[in-house]
């Protein structure tokens, strides 16, 4: 975690724009960002848009949900599901998606430029991006 | 631990030397090291020992028994075995594209990219190697072997790759008929090409069936266009003038064919050599020989799988390799486990074929009787080997039609209980609970799993808590986790034992709602509730998940035909769904417009091509008689169907859970045998039901005549003509478990016809459980067809007026759900691709061209192209 003092934030859309209980995609930096606002909460929630199961930019498509008290969301490709709180993937905690520093301000939603918790993909795949480095 | 290549230490390992524990090392990392690696974690081992696996191939373990499964579009990262947790576990430790080169029996090291690593325990896990035959011009570059994953990919790069050159179709060849042979056939036609299948025995897959069992299949693949030769041996590979493979030779005057690749399915051998070099005994034929607990002549090295020969042979299969793996996992907590004899049943899908061969399929027992079934017009060949009495079951050949070999296999050396040929005639398959299985009946093959292990398991003893449901099932006993064959017996046990203890099977949809999908339907239809929110409140609990959240939306639909992204239902919809096209691995979609009846005009095909080209989407004809456009993206979709819409289509629902297509064939109006108009009520039908939803697919089918070439009878709803009417059959699918529709009624007039089929798919619709098609709903539903029939036919529940409004209603509020959202700006809002820079097409998105249209780069080809190399089409 970075201390909150050095964070920046950029400003991202208006909260109007997204709808309740569906994600949106934004850039920020250059980083693919999934924006949640979930119905019955005040803030949003934003974690890294690709799934890190498929490397496919598609988090923000997914469906919200829980799992006993904790909200997650779940990659529309392989039905992976990640906790809103710290980006892991619920059945494989050593995995997890990235997660970024998210407030309201004046109407408007603004994360942070860098994510708070950086992503993890599987200790096994891809294989091959793995094995590009591996292999002698 | 980072070295220096330059002064390798002696003796330095990667292993815990600070613990006090043993090290275990195994060499070979493939399905069965897997499975030893797995024990052993299961089992707490790691408390003990440190394990450090060597494996040479650069991929973790994976599932090599589904290696052919690899062209058919999966990716070889799919076939890893496990999720890979196993190999992070403390002590645990793979190391790939590692080759261990050497042992040192006095030192008790293994040395491997110029190390060494001590071992208290040694197990040799090697597997085989493609034996090719010392033929003349066996190394020609276009000459493969069938083994790796590796193997595979090269063998399809190669063949790809003269596709392209080529103006005629490849042609290849296959050297061996056996299992591994024929997989191999049916891999170079999958990818197009032409192929011979060239076999020494007089018949085919010799070590499995018996000579008619031989033939049926020959006829059955050569029906599927593969060339067979038997009693054939090859003489020579030519080269042609680029110095590829041109041509081969057969010995004794068979004369010679021209190809363009070999592949060479002759069989394995065991890699024993390092075993060699260090003098442990070996088997007559090869192999490590081993006693019944896998241990070698060194009492601290052991051998499993392919590569140990034991109790007088070695095992090709994987089941006995797995035994042994668990034998060995056992004998290194201090237990005394042994491996008698390994199970050689086999059950496969070869071309599509099924092939089973189990127990004593030749017949060998002293006095032994064969009943035999062959039906050579249908392709069918069953035999089943009786005791001398004709009471219990020996052994059996299944070729064509393997459906009983679930029910069958676990029955060797028990009684039949019912006369033998009641298993054999076609679709005669005594139900499996119609016998009772003994508890040492092995209902898993590949993992050794007992009848009995599975009841124990469903009561709870021996596991840390009863396994009430079939995942735990399997995951307590591994039974169906690997080929899977099992798994309807397993769930049979599994329910026999629960509902013998009196416990009722949760019917719950998910976590947030304890009701069936079913009883849900029940709810929302008579409290009229509306919302997902308001239902979650009332009859559930949490915020939902991407179980219940689509199924809430179908029902929603079905009753209300509201569009799918009006209000709160867009937050419910699968991704599918809420874009109306179906996401493909890359993220990007794929678009199918309607084409009733599959009947298009060419200003239709001019038009749809015309979307393939200016948005540079990759097209395929789908099973369904239309057209696929891959390669969408999100921000492109509204776009795209504006120009379908100005030509005439509407969607298709090919994302939907709701009726795809209706297949026909062409007819009365054409074809002369064509007995009826099938594309006419084809496009009729399709035009009623387009758009309902439903707990899954819904898929129909057409035939103008008996000769039922629309394939109706694999549909949920199949419909042939007849020179009275139309036959109507029910509860037929592809896909995984196929399933050929039955007879529902006869010789119906056309209104007759539609009123049957509406109140049979509403009342599906009503009744069936999430994900659930119509073959397994009729399975489940209590009374079974004959039920739904009373149902939909004599008005038994007094629904009939009720099913027949609601389908009216259905009718009369179709609408296009793609017109609909292109006429209203705030549905397309939601095709954006990002929400702060909606003209930034994703920038991750990466294609190549293949055969003249593009696909998605696979990884290996993503790392060598540079990022932001997309291939833009269209801003």
């Amino acid at each position: 975690m970075i201390p909150s003092q050095e964070l920046e934030w950029v400003r991202v859309c208006a909260l109007d724009a997204l709808t309740p209980d569906r994600g949106a995609a934004a850039l920020v930096h250059g980083r693919q960002v999934a924006l949640f606002r979930l119905s019955g909460d005040e803030g949003v929630h934003a974690l890294g848009h690709r799934d890190p199961y498929s490397g496919a930019n598609v988090i923000a498509r997914g469906l919200v949900g829980s799992v006993g008290d904790v909200a997650v969301v779940a990659s529309p490709l392989h039905k992976q599901r990640f906790r809103f709180d710290d980006g892991s993937a619920v059945e494989d905690p050593g995995v997890r998606v990235g997660v970024w520093g998210t407030r309201v301000v004046d109407g408007f939603v603004e994360v942070t430029t860098v994510p708070v918790v950086e992503p993890e993909p599987p200790v096994q795949a891809p294989a091959s991006l793995v094995e590009a480095v591996a292999a002698p | 631990m980072n070295q220096d290549p330059k002064h390798p230490l002696p003796n330095v390992s990667d292993m815990d030397t600070e613990t006090a524990r043993k090290r275990l090392v195994v060499i070979g990392a493939g399905m069965v090291a897997h499975r030893l690696v797995e024990a052993l974690v299961e089992r707490g081992a790691t408390d003990e020992w440190t394990i450090d696996v060597f494996g040479e191939e650069s991929r973790p373990p994976y599932d090599r028994v589904a290696l052919t499964s690899f062209f058919s579009d999966r990716d070889p990262d799919d076939l890893v075995l496990g999720d890979g947790s196993l190999w992070t576990v403390d002590g645990v430790r793979l190391h790939r594209g590692v080759q261990a080169t050497g042992i040192d029996r006095e030192a008790r090291t293994v040395s491997a990219r110029g190390r060494t690593y001590p071992y208290d325990a040694l197990v040799l896990a090697t597997g085989s190697y493609a034996m090719v035959p010392p033929i003349d011009g066996k190394d020609t570059p276009g000459c493969f072997v069938y083994r790796t994953v590796d193997d595979v990919a090269e063998l399809r790069a190669y063949v790809n790759e003269l596709a392209a050159r080529l103006d005629r179709p490849v042609r290849g060849a296959v050297v061996g008929g056996g299992l591994l042979g024929l997989e191999a056939a049916g891999a170079l036609q999958a990818l197009g090409a032409e192929s011979t299948v060239i076999e020494f025995a007089p018949w085919l897959m010799p070590m499995q069936v018996d000579e008619a069992g031989g033939r049926t299949l020959r006829r059955i693949i050569e029906q599927l266009g593969v060339q067979v030769r038997t009693a054939t041996a090859t003489a020579k590979v030519r080269p042609n003038r680029r110095g590829t493979v041109g041509s081969m030779e057969f010995a004794d005057g068979g004369g010679s064919i021209d190809v363009d690749v070999v592949v060479f399915a002759t069989g394995v051998r065991p890699r024993d050599e390092l075993a060699r070099e260090i003098g442990l005994s070996i088997g007559e034929r090869g192999g490590v020989a081993c006693d019944d607990a896998c241990i070698t002549d060194d009492p601290s090295i052991y051998a499993i799988g392919e590569v140990a020969h034991i109790a007088g042979r070695t095992w090709g299969l994987v089941g006995p390799g797995y035994t042994m793996a668990e034998v060995v996992a056992d004998r290194l907590l201090g237990g005394d486990a042994t491996f008698t004899s390994g199970d050689l049943s086999t059950k496969l899908k070869l071309l599509g074929v099924d092939v089973a061969s189990f127990g004593d399929a030749f017949a060998g027992t002293e006095g032994s009787l064969e009943v035999v079934y062959a039906d050579p017009v249908g392709g069918v060949y069953k035999k089943l080997v009786m005791s001398d009495d004709a009471k219990t079951l020996l052994g059996g050949i299944l070729v064509g039609d393997a459906e009983a070999y679930a029910s069958l296999r676990p029955m060797v050396g028990s009684e039949l209980g019912s006369d033998p040929t009641a298993w054999l005639v076609p679709d005669g398959v005594t139900p499996i609970g119609g016998v009772s299985l003994p508890d040492e009946a092995s209902v898993c093959s590949c993992n050794n799993v007992t009848a009995g292990a599975i009841r124990c398991a469903v009561r709870g003893e021996g596991t840390a808590e009863p396994c009430h449901d079939l995942g735990s099932v399997k995951g307590c006993t591994k039974a169906g986790t690997s080929c899977g064959s099992c798994l309807p017996l397993v769930k049979k046990l599994l329910d026999e034992e629960l509902t013998a203890a009196g416990i009722e099977t949760s019917n719950a949809l998910c976590e947030h709602f304890a009701t069936s999908r079913a009883q849900l339907f029940d709810i929302v239809r008579v409290t009229g509730i509306r919302t997902f929110s308001e239902l979650v409140a009332t009859h559930g609990t949490g915020r939902g998940c991407d179980i219940c959240r689509p199924v809430v939306a179908s029902i929603l639909a079905s009753l209300e035909t509201g569009h799918v992204l009006d209000g709160e239902a867009a937050a419910l919809q699968d991704t599918n769904d809420h874009v109306m096209a179906n996401m493909q691995k890359d993220g990007t979609y794929s678009v199918v417009p309607r084409i009733p009846g599959g009947e298009v005009t060419p200003e239709g095909l001019i038009a749809i091509g015309q979307v393939a080209a200016d948005f540079g989407l990759y097209t395929k004809i789908t099973g369904g008689q239309r057209i696929d456009l891959f390669g969408a993206r999100i921000d492109q979709l509204p776009a795209i169907w504006k120009q379908l819409i100005d030509a005439g289509f509407e969607s298709g629902h090919a994302y939907g859970k709701s009726l795809r297509t209706v297949k026909s064939c062409v007819g009365s109006t054409w074809c002369r045998y064509g007995v009826q108009d099938s594309v006419g009520l084809a496009i009729a039908l399709e035009l009623r039901y387009r758009g309902l939803r439903s707990p899954h697919k819904i898929k129909l089918g057409v035939s103008g005549c008996a000769r039922e070439c629309a394939e109706a009878r694999g549909k949920d709803v199949g419909v042939i003509a007849t020179d009275k009417g139309w036959n109507v059959y029910v509860g037929g699918n592809g896909g995984f478990t196929p399933r050929h529709a039955q007879l529902f009624a006869e010789d119906l007039t056309t209104e007759e016809l539609v009123a049957v089929i509406d109140r049979f798919l509403l009342y599906y619709v009503r009744t069936a459980d999430r994900l659930q098609r119509t073959a397994a709903w009729l399975e489940t539903i209590e009374g079974g067809i004959d039920h739904v029939r009373s149902v939909v036919i004599d008005d038994s529940l007094g629904i009939v007026a009720d099913l027949d409004a609601a389908m009216a209603v259905h009718v009369d509020k179709y609408e296009d759900e793609w017109a609909a959202t292109l006429a209203d700006p705030d549905k397309l809002k939601k095709f954006t691709s990002f929400v702060n820079s909606p003209d930034t097409p994703d920038p991750d998105l990466v294609y190549v061209d293949e055969r003249g249209q593009r696909r998605p780069a696979t990884p290996q080809e993503r790392a060598t192209l540079i990022a932001g190399t997309t291939l833009e089409v269209r801003s």
